[in-house]
């Protein structure tokens, strides 16, 4: 019964620092990037932060 | 394509993102902004701007880069190097060598000034008429589509046939065979355009834009049947 038990509890705590494992994993990943959608908000923006700006010109094609 | 390509390997890249966070990051379609892609005469995509926080333009990156070649070239312009002026000044050094007048006419087509550009390419082919660098016929095509898009259809074709009356068997062969058929169909010329993409899909059966110019034949050909005088 014991042995039972305490095999339970070791598989319990195997599984849950995989789990902390797998959290831990992911947590080195950056954020994304934080886009500004409009010429206007990105002026805004740069002059309030002092900083220049990268303006990507896309397509959908 | 590239803008894609940009989208999932350059800004997903962890280095480029922490890179990012010196920078304000915006992001504009330039086909729904086009005020703004106008302004700043944004011609090829994707073309990233750097811009000083007044919205200036230091320079542009166009085309798709991974992420190092991306943030050197970022670099580069934010401390004044490799900028198109820092360019331009050097040419009455270096006005007889083809390499750099490549490059110059190159840099001016990004920036959309097409005029600058064209002049350097016409002065690249001159500079290297046996074409020693093997890039005369790459300067053409360029030539070529610039007249494209500028709705100048007769240069453009006059450029393109030069390709394949002089360069016959280079690569750039079969893009300027198709850039006459896109020249005669922006023309309005639909009959002469449809002759030159079958011609293309018969001369060259088995290559992978075959199918594209027997669907521009295609229809082409539907067309005429409701303009029988284009």
């Amino acid at each position: 019964m014991n042995s039972r038990a305490g095999g339970w509890v070791a598989g319990a705590l195997a599984v849950s620092f995989f789990a902390i494992g797998c959290v831990q994993a992911k947590k080195p990943v950056p954020a994304g990037i934080v886009w500004n959608k409009t010429i206007d908000a990105a002026l805004a923006d740069a002059q309030a932060n002092h900083r220049p700006i990268l303006l990507d010109f896309y397509t959908d094609w | 394509m590239w803008c894609k390509a940009l989208e999932e390997s350059t800004y997903v890249d962890p280095t480029f993102i922490k890179f990012s966070d010196r920078f304000t990051m915006a992001k504009l379609n330039a086909e729904v902004d086009t005020t703004t892609a106008a302004r700043y005469r944004v011609l090829g995509y994707p073309t990233v701007m750097v811009l000083n926080e007044n919205g200036e333009e230091l320079d542009r990156v166009v085309g798709y880069y991974r992420a190092p070649e991306f943030m050197s070239q970022v670099e580069d312009y934010l401390a004044g190097r490799n900028t198109l002026a820092s360019v331009v000044a050097e040419e009455p050094a270096k006005k007889n060598d083809p390499e750099f007048i490549y490059k110059l006419a190159d840099r001016f087509a990004d920036h959309g000034l097409f005029d600058d550009s064209r002049q350097r390419f016409l002065v690249f082919v001159t500079l290297d008429p046996k074409n020693k660098s093997g890039k005369v016929d790459d300067a053409y095509y360029r030539l070529a589509r610039m007249a494209r898009k500028e709705h100048d259809y007769a240069n453009d074709r006059k450029y393109a046939q030069i390709i394949l009356d002089r360069y016959p068997d280079s690569d750039m062969m079969k893009p300027a065979f198709l850039e006459v058929g896109q020249g005669f169909r922006k023309d309005g010329q639909l009959a002469k355009a449809r002759k030159i993409f079958l011609d293309y899909a018969k001369r060259f059966p088995d290559d992978e834009d075959a199918p594209w110019a027997r669907e521009q034949a295609d229809s082409l050909g539907a067309q005429l049947t409701t303009r029988p005088g284009a």
